[in-house]
């Protein structure tokens, strides 16, 4: 079962990416983002959640303020296109989506040239 | 037959046509598209976020219901299964499924599954765009290697992590779809498995004449456009009612049924009041106040108490009917499905009912500039709350009666039925107690 070889790579690789990207994504020193997930703990009540530049609260991790709805009032809508506080997390979101089409073009390739030396199969 | 939906002739027609389920599914796609557009470079606040109110706030409260009223229909539609059916025409590989995908793909899909609701509290992704924008582009990852490697949807079957979820709350879904066996046993041609002209087989690797679950079928009508004989039924059924007979129990059924239920407790507590002083304990008790740690060991508490707790009661009836716990927990761990998917559907209902309005404030925003949206709630709390006991209330009669089912068809012949189901019941009540007090404190929102 030689293709076994491919998919094991791209499992692993898979794997690996899984917690790299998502702490390339939260971990925002240097980035400028946010808390990270260490400070989850002890963000009791600011809405200091990565990537919630509002403040409002709304973090499971500290609810800030139960039964929101009756105070939650108007919401803020920033419109179109990530107008909320400057987007200095562009290069990273960049970064991660060029990653995964490249990585998902090389899987495609890697399945082409398995098909054409093993034939299809079934 | 009696009762078969596809009797109805406008039905039967538009399930046997090109039109069936794509004209549901590439609309479907298209707005996964602007979803995940949205994830990745849209508003970073998930209150502001269009893809985050249509996956958390929409989608996810809303899959329950779906498996509910209709089965696996979501899964012939879901965006990731559309992108492996057009990598797989494309890139044309079709390998058959390892071995060890067959044999432990339950497995994998609960450890995934419970890996994602625990990465989900750690990393904070329901409240971050770009968390959620990341987790469905490793999961597109994986729908590719599936696509491309492999033959039919293997990543719907054997691999994706909703699959344990929305296999054991469809067996307790509304829509049945089965074949006449007895045409079935006569047809040589199998145009249901195999494909036949432009119709694919069936994606779900199923044969719908030897079909006794309704946990793989996609309700996709593949089966339904190739079958020469009409064999293929349709109909509406009592929910819940698959999982009294279920002939031959799975462990990995019964443990993911268990597990769900602990998980939709964690998803309770860590938005109530409550939580922030859980976690001052647990972080006077390890020494650190590192969120990984104190929501990993709740996390595994949370898991571990119904995993006990229905371990024990499987002791205690296997006092009386001689079954070994273990063989009584995968049995009876399917009576436990109602009252999951009950307690799952409550959950969510408050972010559905409590928060739903965000999607349309969101999507309003995409298109008008300068919107300023309003009230994201549909309904006051306290009615929120008494849907919320109903729907305990009604999973928990349903849970009772499959577990009632459940001791008569196995333990009825040899008079231990009432022994076996006391047990199962006194934990079913107490569950349902739980989920009911959970519900009574007040929650925060999701976004």
């Amino acid at each position: 079962m030689r293709y076994l070889r491919f998919v094991a790579v791209t499992v692993i690789l898979l794997l690996a990416l899984f917690p790299l990207a998502l702490y390339a994504e939260t971990s925002h020193d240097g980035h400028g983002g946010g808390a990270a997930p260490s400070s989850h703990a002890s963000a009791p009540a600011t809405g200091q959640n990565m990537n919630d530049p509002s403040g409002s609260g709304h973090d499971r991790h500290g609810p800030a303020a139960v039964s929101e709805k009756s105070s939650a009032g108007e919401h803020q809508s920033a419109g179109r296109g990530g107008e909320s506080g400057p987007n200095v997390l562009q290069p990273v979101k960049n970064g991660i989506v060029t990653g995964f089409t490249i990585f998902n073009g090389l899987i495609i390739i890697a399945a082409i040239i398995m098909k054409k030396k093993l034939g299809q199969g079934v | 037959m009696k009762g078969n939906l596809l009797d109805i002739r406008s039905l039967k027609a538009f399930v046997k046509s090109s039109l069936f389920p794509a004209i549901i599914q590439w609309p479907t796609a298209f707005v996964f598209a602007v979803v995940v557009y949205q994830l990745l470079y849209g508003p970073m606040s998930a209150h502001e976020n269009f893809g985050t109110a249509m996956t958390w706030v929409l989608w996810w409260p809303i899959i329950p219901l779906i498996f509910l009223l209709m089965g696996r229909f979501w899964c012939a539609i879901c965006p990731f299964a559309t992108l492996s059916d057009i990598v797989q025409k494309w890139v044309r590989n079709k390998r058959t499924v390892p071995v060890f995908l067959k044999k432990y793909g339950i497995w994998i899909i609960d450890a995934m599954f419970i890996l994602i609701t625990w990465a989900d509290h750690v990393f904070g992704i329901v409240e971050s765009p770009l968390g959620s924008g990341v987790l469905l582009m490793i999961i597109i990852t994986g729908v590719i290697v599936s696509g491309a490697f492999f033959e039919r949807r293997t990543w719907c079957r054997y691999l994706c992590f909703l699959g344990g979820l929305s296999g054991n709350y469809s067996r307790s879904g509304l829509l049945e779809l089965r074949a006449k066996s007895e045409n079935c046993k006569k047809c040589k041609d199998k145009y249901c498995y195999k494909g036949k002209d432009n119709v694919a087989g069936c994606p779900m690797f199923e044969m719908p004449g030897v079909m006794d679950s309704s946990a793989k079928c996609n309700l996709c009508g593949n089966c339904v456009k190739t079958c020469p004989n009409d064999s293929v039924v349709l109909t509406a059924r009592i929910p819940s009612k698959e999982l009294w007979y279920v002939r031959k129990p799975k462990i990995e059924e019964s443990f993911l049924a268990i597990i769900i239920m602990g998980i939709v407790f964690v998803q309770n507590i860590t938005m109530l009041e409550l939580w922030e002083d859980a976690q001052k304990i647990i972080e006077g008790l390890t020494g650190t106040s590192s969120y990984t740690v104190t929501f990993t060991i709740t996390f595994i508490i949370a898991m571990a108490v119904p995993v006990l707790a229905f371990y024990a009661t499987s002791w205690l009836a296997g006092v009386s009917n001689r079954e070994k716990a273990i063989s009584n927990l995968t049995i009876f761990g399917y009576a436990l499905i109602p009252l999951d998917l009950a307690g799952h559907l409550a959950h969510n209902l408050f972010h559905l009912l409590a928060e739903g309005k965000t999607v349309l404030h969101t999507g309003i925003a995409l298109l008008v500039p300068g919107y300023k949206g309003g009230s994201p709630g549909f309904f006051p709390e306290a009615t929120i709350q008494i849907m919320q006991f109903a729907l305990i209330v009604l999973g928990l009669a349903a849970s009772l009666f499959t577990a009632y089912k459940i001791s008569k068809n196995w333990f009825g012949e040899a008079g231990k039925s009432t022994a076996s189901l006391v047990p199962y019941a006194v934990l079913l009540i107490l569950l349902a107690a739980f989920n009911i007090y959970l519900f009574t404190l007040p929650m925060s929102m999701r976004m």
